[in-house]
């Protein structure tokens, strides 16, 4: 018998005019988390005016930075306790939507301390607020997880944690709000998406429901990202995106990322490389070794592979030619494969090499991972994708 | 045949200390950890009248002391469940991070510390396979 589990989602809206539930959700004040950018475009005075409307008072507060630390999350919290919110509406990208959650905690219990926060607590979220997610980018799928990932001041550490609380109450996906999502920004969002549907499907604690996200998550995600690049305008494009980075979020959100995750994570923390572009850096490495020493992981590779159209019997090799399906998605959207690709410079790396393996190993991620590493594999694992050469070990 | 050394029992813990001092991948996820456990059984009012516990100071990627240990003996951290569930654990049927996630284990102590080194608890559980183990119900 499997051990018990829970698939947590949240209200889902999308398709045409997905902001009207603006229109029905009851409340008085709500606080708008976002950043320059995003507020730049008016996408926050969207919100605010359908609330106004009806009455509502609405503040915003546009001061999340990408890779959100914890001293920029407690000035939001701070935001949110001056301003009394009973809704906190999060518009942005992963940064802003991390942002807006682990400040949510921090105004209901301001004694936790985000580092030590764990799966564990029980927190007693929504006693003063409810959260509300609009992505402003097709990646992350934080608008559907319990998921947060928050830089330590200090350290600079991104540490990713998760709470069963913390799954958002409602997610809105409009995709007028990605359109203005540049070029760059719009392939490595979407490798976020393929690294989490990827992910979701081999960890150890994948399940049937996580299973099926998945399984969707991948055909959309090969078939529409190239196409959402292309054209920054498809509106079509950008909408099955932006469901298939919430379908990609509502797996992994329910059975946890892995080794690509805490791969890049720590080049997050030490290089500062975008998140999207780190863990779809790593990605193609990572099924290279996985497949390697795990039949079951092999064959979950296959199945996925199944789904592009790339079939045989023999499952390490569907694996490895998977990988390269990756790489090549990576090539037409112009996401880096290498280290070298990325611009990053040899000396940089080798500087930086001690902290990106100590940080890999402390990432949470690597405990869902099906095959087992140690550091000198991961320092191993880097060196190859400095080059871009295949795993081989 | 290797005979089998119940668990937990001083004799296990010998053994196990030993395997996890020799474990190359322990070491390296676990070099810079420094915290002590209690690890308890429940009792369960049958085979198991009163919670069986034992301790291991695991210090930077070793386990310098271990021993059996009584209901007033504490750590910086206890990790406690059910007899079925150790089992569970050491069969691979969960992990130690899930198995408290699914509420078949408490871990007192600090979780946050612990969640930045989950790779050295795999670790602590997969050096268990090395042991040639029967349970204190058999
Ligand atoms: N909690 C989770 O489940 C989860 C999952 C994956 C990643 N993350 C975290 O999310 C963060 C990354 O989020 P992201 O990839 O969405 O990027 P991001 O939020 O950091 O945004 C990247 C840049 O794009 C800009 N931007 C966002 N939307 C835009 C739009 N519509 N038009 C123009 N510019 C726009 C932002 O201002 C920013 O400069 C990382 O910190 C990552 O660790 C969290
Ligand atoms: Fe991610």
């Amino acid at each position: 018998m499997k051990l018990v589990w829970w698939f947590s989602v949240p209200k889902i809206v999308f398709g045409d005019d997905a902001l009207s539930e603006l229109e029905i959700i009851q409340g008085e004040r709500a606080i708008i988390i976002t950043d320059k950018v995003v507020n730049g475009l008016g996408l926050a005075d969207t919100v605010s005016n359908k609330l106004c409307e009806r009455q509502w008072s609405t503040a915003i507060w546009d001061g999340a930075i990408p890779d959100p630390k914890v001293s920029t999350v407690k000035e939001a919290a701070e935001a949110m306790k001056q301003f009394g919110a009973d809704w906190i509406i999060a518009i942005g990208g992963g940064s802003v939507i991390d942002t807006a959650k682990a400040a949510w905690v921090l105004y209901e219990k301001p004694d936790v301390q985000l580092d030590a926060l764990t799966p564990f607590d029980i927190l007693g979220l929504r006693a003063k607020a409810k959260l509300v997610c609009i992505p402003t980018t097709a990646g992350t799928g934080s608008e559907a997880t319990k998921a947060i990932v928050i830089r330590d001041d200090e350290t600079g550490r991104k540490f990713a944690t998760i709470n069963p609380e913390l799954t958002p109450d409602l997610a809105l996906l409009d995709p007028t709000f990605v359109v203005g999502l540049p070029k760059d920004f719009t392939a490595y969002t979407g490798m976020d998406a393929l690294t989490h549907t990827i992910e979701g499907y081999i960890s150890v604690w994948k399940n049937d429901f996580s299973d099926g996200c998945s399984l969707q998550a991948v055909k959309m995600i090969f078939n529409w990202l190239p196409k959402s690049v292309e054209d920054l305008s498809d509106l079509e494009a950008r909408e099955k995106m932006l469901v298939a980075a919430c379908l990609a979020g509502m797996s992994f959100g329910n059975s946890q990322a892995a080794l690509a995750h805490s791969l890049g994570h720590s080049m997050g923390s030490v290089l500062r490389l975008h998140h999207g572009l780190s863990v779809g850096m790593a990605l193609p490495y990572t099924i290279e070794f996985n497949c390697r020493d795990n039949e079951d992981c092999a064959s979950q590779y296959a199945e996925l592979a199944g789904i592009i159209g790339i079939t045989g019997k023999d499952h390490v090799k569907v694996s490895m030619k998977l990988a390269e399906a990756v790489r090549d998605l990576m090539g037409k959207i112009g996401s880096p494969r290498s280290f070298a690709e990325a611009g990053v410079t040899r000396d940089i790396f080798d500087e930086g090499l001690e902290r990106l393996v100590e940080f890999a190993m402390m990432d949470s991620s690597l405990t869902m991972n099906p095959r087992n590493t140690d550091s000198h594999e991961i320092r191993k694992m880097y060196e190859y994708m400095f080059e871009g050469k295949v795993i081989d070990f | 045949m290797t005979e089998k050394l119940v668990f937990p029992s001083d004799e296990w813990i010998e053994k196990y200390v030993d395997a996890l001092n020799k474990n190359a991948r322990y070491e390296d996820a676990a070099k810079t950890w420094e915290g002590d456990f209690v690890f308890q059984i429940d009792a369960d009012g049958k085979t198991i009248p009163e919670d069986v516990r034992f301790y291991l100071d695991l210090w930077h990627g070793k386990c310098r002391s271990a021993r059996m240990a009584g209901p007033e003996d504490t750590a910086e951290f206890v990790y406690a469940g059910p007899l079925s569930n150790w089992k569970l654990l050491f069969d691979g049927k969960i992990d130690p991070i899930k198995g408290i996630m699914a509420r078949k284990f408490k871990l007192t102590g600090d979780m946050g510390k612990v969640m930045r080194y989950t790779k050295a608890a795999l670790e602590l559980v997969a050096t268990t396979r090395e042991i040639p183990t029967k349970y204190l119900d058999e």
